[in-house]
């Protein structure tokens, strides 16, 4: 610590201390990927020129910014298993152990196709132009005929194509929503069980009447109140699922304040700001990720559901749960309308699981 | 044990009534003016002001939130917006037939997974143990209403064999037209509980009072069934009541799936009309309802294991 209140060490500092210098190749590694995949598709100029009377184009927006995540998602990913030597060895026996896990392997392999789906989901069909383009002398093409793998809808549009960006949808939705409770919902925890008393109990009882309500129905319930849109949808996913992290983060931290280190690093005459970020948060990581991974394809589950009642996010938007909803009407008629979105789903949610388990394994290594 | 369940029910009062002020607050949030909902589009300005001073709706919100709880409280949720019938009298007349579906997809659920997953935790690493694990993966990862969808695809317009809607009723439609839908919700948990219960048997099975029963010569189905199962139960059964609550927000959406005559469609429909005293009558009833269910696990649990009842004297 003392060599940060020389400024003239700052640079050494930064160069020389391994964690920063990780942080840094990693921050400068994931920029230029993610600059670099946006550079290769073409992005950012639609969804930040507004037309003539100044207004933005919202399904371009919407577009840009799952695709941003997806890219993130993707890059991360890539750079946790290219980069892991550089991160310390921590990762690097976490990566170690969970590719020892097939099952795990089978659930990562699963997701990544899934992301690259997403992420480049726009060389494989244009949105506009294919997407959301009703074709009505093309309805109910049956599956594999005239280059639509999975058929056509009742509107003639190609559901490999909607199923493709509706995994775009589903994954931004889902990572938005659970690291948005992550966030809020471990911040309560956290303060909760550091400070203890009355800020403990208060918002520990208010954390259990939101968990005393089944998720699905509350977001439901704040769905309808506040109507639904993509935005509204992530807010209630991510307030339904906030009270587990909050749990979680304070059980973590109750059974993290007591023990010794804590106590030196108090006795250091370190603050609690600083023992918070160093010493409880990465000791609370592991319980996080893998209820974070699980958390995802709950809320994957959710928007699906959500969706499907008219809830969710709405047509023409391909979303795997109202495609679901949109193809019921004609099962007799057209059942790959309903069979292949509901597939999707179960793909990724199944892959999610896989992961998740997975990395309870890997990141406890009590269980080796 | 009579105690217990008092305190229990004690401490089950701050989480009602925590629920239904999240849940009024939530709702308030709803756009639209709930008087011109009522009276309609053409309505005159007077008119409007009449209802809204007739709803309350001029007072301010905390005087709005106690009124609506203290009529909640005594079992009214206000009258319906677009049928103008009370909430309470449309719930009751629909709850009944979601729980018959819920506690049928449990009953199924607990008949297939707590021998399966027995049965998986005797024979581990066997070939039928993988097979059950792989399929109660997909299990746990199938949305329910898309295996309604696939079920109705399969028995009730390929094969025939069964109806796709259809009221419960004492007759054999009305428990033919309840086994698509129970199969549906049900299955997801039966898969849940297959799970627990075999990594909750898996522990026991190693225990030492299960190899001294086994030194003492106890039959091996014996061991299994009294000395193993009931231990391993206990894990199982506080899932059973995590599922509980899953299954009736599971129930919403399989109720819209078969066209189920229960509180989740009701809730769906008054959704699809803005009918804001009964979507907010359901949601606290049926977090109540969970709430219940939850409490009714913590008095079996402490029933099946008498350590639990004895931190509460």
């Amino acid at each position: 610590m003392e060599q940060l209140h020389q400024s003239k060490d700052l640079f050494h500092y930064i160069v020389h201390h391994k964690n920063i210098k990780n942080i840094f190749i990693g921050y400068i590694v994931g920029s230029l990927s993610i600059i670099l995949i946006n550079l290769l598709l073409g992005y950012g100029t639609e969804a930040f020129i507004p037309n003539e009377a100044g207004e933005f184009n919202q399904v371009a927006r919407t577009v840009h910014f799952t695709s941003l995540v997806c890219q993130f998602l993707l890059a991360v990913t890539f750079i946790a298993f290219l980069f892991s030597h550089m991160f310390g060895s921590q990762l690097n026996s976490v990566i170690t152990r969970l590719r020892k896990n097939p099952m795990a392997v089978i659930g990562l392999f699963i997701l990544i196709i899934l992301t690259i789906f997403a992420t480049f989901a726009d060389f494989i069909a244009n949105y506009e132009l294919v997407v959301i383009k009703q074709n009505l002398s093309n309805t109910f093409a049956t599956p594999g005929s005239k280059g639509h793998i999975f058929g056509t809808d009742e509107f003639g549009r190609d559901i490999f194509a909607r199923i493709v960006h509706g995994t775009r949808i589903s994954l931004t939705i889902g990572f938005v929503a659970v690291s948005a409770s992550i966030l809020v919902g471990g911040f309560l925890g956290a303060v909760a069980g550091y400070y203890g008393g009355w800020l403990d109990n208060v918002v520990m009882r208010v954390m259990d009447v939101f968990l005393a309500i089944p998720s699905i129905l509350l977001s439901i319930a704040i769905v309808s109140a506040l109507g639904p849109s993509l935005i509204n949808l992530v807010i209630a996913i991510s307030i339904s699922n906030m009270p587990v992290y909050a749990r979680i983060v304070r059980a973590s931290v109750l059974s993290i304040r007591g023990q010794e280190f804590i106590e030196a690093a108090h006795a250091i005459g370190a603050n609690n700001i600083y023992i918070i970020v160093k010493h409880i948060l990465p000791n609370v990581m592991s319980p996080i990720i893998v209820q974070g991974t699980l958390g995802v394809a709950g809320a994957i589950l959710s928007i699906a559901g959500l969706s499907f009642i008219g809830l969710g996010v709405q047509p023409p938007t391909p979303e795997w749960g109202s495609m679901l909803s949109g193809g019921r009407s004609f099962i007799r008629k057209a059942p790959w309308v309903t069979t292949y979105p509901g597939v999707a789903i179960m793909m990724s949610i199944l892959s999610l699981n896989l992961l998740g388990d997975g990395l309870r394994d890997a990141l406890d290594p009590r269980l080796k | 044990m009579g105690k217990y369940i008092l305190k229990r029910i004690v401490m089950l009062i701050p989480v009602v009534i925590g629920i239904s002020f999240v849940v009024f607050s939530i709702m308030s949030l709803t756009p639209g003016d709930p008087a011109q909902l009522i009276l309609g589009e053409s309505a005159s300005k007077e008119a409007l002001d009449a209802k809204r001073e007739e709803l309350g709706l001029n007072d301010p919100f905390i005087v709005q939130y106690f009124r609506y709880v203290s009529a909640a409280a005594v079992g009214d949720f206000g009258r319906s917006y677009t049928t103008n019938v009370p909430v309470t009298q449309e719930i009751m007349s629909r709850f009944p037939n979601t729980l018959i579906l819920t506690i049928c997809a449990v009953i199924l659920a607990i008949i297939i997974g707590i021998p399966v997953g027995v049965f998986t935790a005797v024979r581990q690493y066997s070939l039928w143990d993988s097979g059950v694990m792989v399929l109660t993966l997909l299990g746990v990862s199938m949305p329910v209403f898309w295996l309604g969808l696939m079920l109705i695809l399969l028995f009730a317009l390929n094969l025939n064999w069964l109806p796709a809607v259809g009221q419960p009723s004492w007759s054999i439609n009305g428990i033919r037209a309840l086994i698509l839908p129970t199969l549906s919700l049900g299955v997801n948990t039966a898969a849940v509980i297959t799970r627990m219960t075999r990594s909750s048997m898996l522990d026991v099975i190693r225990q030492d009072y299960i190899r001294t029963a086994r030194a003492k010569g106890v039959s091996e189905f014996y061991v299994i069934a009294r000395h193993a199962l009931r231990n391993a139960m206990i894990p199982v059964l506080t899932v059973i009541g995590i599922q509980f609550g899953g299954l009736l927000g599971g129930a919403i959406l399989t109720e819209s799936v078969f066209s189920w005559p229960g509180v989740g469609r009701l809730l769906v429909e008054a959704i699809r009309q803005k009918d804001t005293p009964r979507v907010m009558g359901i949601v606290i009833f049926l977090a109540v309802a969970f709430s219940i269910v939850n409490l009714i696990v913590d008095v079996l649990y402490a029933y099946v294991d008498p350590r639990i009842k004895s931190r509460y004297k």
